[in-house]
């Protein structure tokens, strides 16, 4: 295995891991609400561009701000799933999609008609230096701290999941929801914290990549597909599925960009998706009981 | 035969009478028929070429509406049929000098077969709405990045039209775009008689309805729902590529960015759903209202390249507030508005009938506030029509 190659599919594997967070929260909003968020992608924007109005010019200040911006689409995802989704789930048909479709075109525009200088992005925000270099490969140093960071969040909010009580209260309304209303849950907070929760994740993971990926208005849909091929390739099976499809997304994508033009590479790897949706329409991961 | 006419023209009469929201809708469509005709005649060409971009948009909406509106298949793919289209005359015709009209069947062909192809893939991973809708979102994503990158269809230049011939069968007009405007009129009117037809006479077009409301009752009464719908999508996608070829032929330049795009796919879906989803007039309205706030805009002192923008927030807006309030589009909300209008002259709704949905109903049903008034009564007056209007 030539350098390139494993530097080629290491960048995949960093990649990887900001699209599994991104995912993330997309599957935990999914799983116990059955609303796809179409305005997710645009909620990774939220974050990038906040950091970009934010400019952190060290690395304390980086962190502050990935915090905030954290906080502020918490507060937003709060406020959609108050205001414009719970009103609609009591109703038949799917309000919830155009919604947020409707509101992620919003918001795309927007950031059109704020931001017109095309492709900003930040320094490099970490102290340890721009690149690492070994074994003749060489991986920038936000990749890295991105990935890691990515990973760091996934496992806490796996941890939260599967070993808290709250993360039991969500897997109930998952599982089952009326069950969970028979035990006394509130589910009404729980939807709302759940999609507080998930565009945390986005805005984080889009603090994260902007030193990496300079920001544009029209990532926000690529990134909510991005996002979907993750929870679909995963499966409905656990937060793990969504991880390593998560990766498997970036690898795919890293080493199709290797043979075939940028945009081209991304058509493979959607292509490649909807051949897992021929093949495993369930997804990779196998089902398990619990959800 | 003659008296067999005159008599089933006394008795539309007579309906007409009958039913004065029908009458009024009658009234508003001749004249906006009459007007459609006549706007050629008290414009001037770039006014005429705007009228005919506005058509264009109602045809595209109308076309998604078969599918998305009257099958409840929230499609996103109806923008690669677009694209199809657009390219298929910019390859066949533009590069390689066939018949326009020749290299639009080959498009329409194209999109049949991508529309029935993406249904039944899409129906592995079940009925779930919102899987369809991302699913078809991800086909258009990826077709645009195969364009963006592949030099047959013009890579990131686009291609441009060469021919200097002119007229029907070289679908090409130059200094005046009125043959246009008319040919568009043209499909978009045969589209609509030809849409109204097919939901009442044929067994499919009926079945498209009750697929939408509950495809688990629609399969038990032995509508096949899969080819159904596989059947819906194939039609229409197949129509919109006519759409995509005309307005093509119209710039004379087609490129990824200007024909294919998803934010094409999200328009059409956002202006029929304003204009009114599974409704015949509803996307027209949407397609005509999107040029009219586009040409608002213009009007105003926002720069060009805004002005698209400008126009997605207003409708984005608008559609986030319908769908808020439970209204149902433009079009049924002005029915609604209407029956309510003659309700004390005898024209009162019959009895309401609750929309289940599969899967949805069972479980939501726990917070249960009532629907609002409004949308009840358009789903009645939707329902009592049968959504032909």
């Amino acid at each position: 295995m030539n350098a390139t190659l494993v530097q080629v599919t290491l960048t995949g594997l960093l990649q990887g891991l900001i699209y599994a967070l991104i995912g993330l929260g997309l599957y935990l909003i999914f799983n116990v609400m059955r609303v796809v968020n179409f305005a997710h992608g645009h909620l990774v924007l939220v974050g990038m561009y906040g950091m970009l109005i934010l400019e952190p010019r060290t690395f304390g200040d980086y962190l502050l701000g990935l915090v905030v911006m954290a906080l502020v689409a918490a507060a937003i995802g709060y406020l959609i799933e108050r205001f414009l989704i719970e009103p609609g789930l009591a109703r038949p048909g799917h309000s919830q999609l155009v919604i947020t479709l409707g509101l992620g075109i919003v918001l795309q525009y927007v950031f059109q008609v704020l931001f017109p200088e095309p492709f900003e992005s930040i320094p490099n925000p970490y102290p340890w230096g721009e690149a690492f270099a070994a074994f003749g490969v060489t991986i920038s140093m936000p990749r890295i701290a991105a990935g890691v960071a990515s990973l760091v969040l996934g496992v806490l909010i796996s941890i939260l999941v599967y070993w808290t009580r709250a993360g039991s209260i969500i897997r109930a309304c998952a599982e089952s929801l009326s069950g969970a209303m028979h035990v006394g849950v509130n589910v009404r907070r729980t939807y709302r914290l759940t999609f507080a929760l998930g565009a945390a994740c986005a805005a984080v993971a889009g603090g994260l990549l902007l030193p990496i990926q300079p920001v544009s208005p029209i990532l926000g849909l690529e990134l909510t597909i991005k996002a979907f091929v993750v929870v679909v390739i995963g499966g409905s099976g656990s937060l793990w599925g969504t991880a390593v499809a998560g990766v498997i997304l970036g690898v795919a994508e890293a080493l199709g960009s290797v043979y075939a033009p940028g945009s081209l590479a991304t058509s493979l790897v959607y292509a490649l998706f909807f051949l897992i949706i021929l093949l495993r329409p369930q997804g990779i991961a196998r089902r398990v009981a619990r959800a | 035969m003659t008296s067999s006419v005159i008599s089933a023209a006394r008795r539309a009469v007579r309906n007409l009478r009958a039913d004065p929201v029908r009458l009024v809708n009658t009234v508003v469509v001749v004249v906006a028929l009459v007007a459609a005709v006549a706007l050629p005649l008290f414009s001037d060409p770039a006014r005429v070429g705007v009228a005919f971009v506005a058509l264009v948009y109602a045809y595209r909406n109308f076309t998604w509406n078969i599918a998305g509106g009257y099958c409840g298949q929230l499609s996103l793919a109806h923008a690669s049929a677009f694209g199809i289209g657009a390219f298929s005359v910019a390859v066949l015709t533009w590069v390689h000098g066939v018949n326009p009209w020749l290299s639009m069947l080959v498009g329409v062909l194209l999109s049949v077969i991508l529309g029935a192809a993406v249904s039944l893939l899409m129906s592995r991973l079940g009925v779930n709405a919102f899987f369809f809708a991302l699913g078809t979102l991800a086909l258009t994503a990826a077709l645009h990045g195969v364009a963006a990158s592949w030099n047959v269809v013009g890579a990131t230049n686009g291609l441009q039209s060469t021919s200097d011939d002119e007229g029907l069968l070289h679908l090409q007009w130059f200094v005046d775009p009125t043959p246009f405007y008319y040919l568009a009129l043209a499909f978009l009117v045969a589209v609509t008689v030809g849409t109204a037809l097919m939901l009442k006479y044929t067994r499919f077009g009926r079945s498209l309805v009750f697929i939408r409301e509950d495809s688990t009752v629609a399969a038990s009464m032995g509508i096949p729902v899969v080819r159904h719908q596989a059947i819906a999508m194939a039609l229409s996608m197949g129509l919109t590529a006519v759409g995509g070829a005309l307005l093509a032929q119209f710039v004379q330049f087609a490129s990824y960015e200007s024909v294919l795009t998803v934010e094409i796919g999200v328009s059409m879906l956002l202006g029929t759903i304003v204009g009114g989803a599974g409704t015949l007039a509803g996307p027209i309205v949407g397609g005509i209202g999107i040029a009219i706030v586009e040409e608002l805009l213009r009007g105003m002192e926002i720069s060009s390249s805004n002005v698209g923008a400008y126009t997605q927030i207003i409708y984005g807006i608008i559609v986030i507030v319908l769908m808020r309030l439970g209204a149902d589009g433009i079009v049924p909300m002005w029915n609604s508005g209407l029956r309510r209008l003659f309700a004390g002259r005898g024209g009162a709704a019959p009895a309401g009938r609750h929309r289940q949905d599969a899967g949805q109903s069972g479980e939501r049903g726990h917070e249960g506030p009532a629907r609002g008034v409004a949308a009840q009564a358009t789903e009645e007056a939707a329902l009592s029509r049968g959504r032909t209007h």
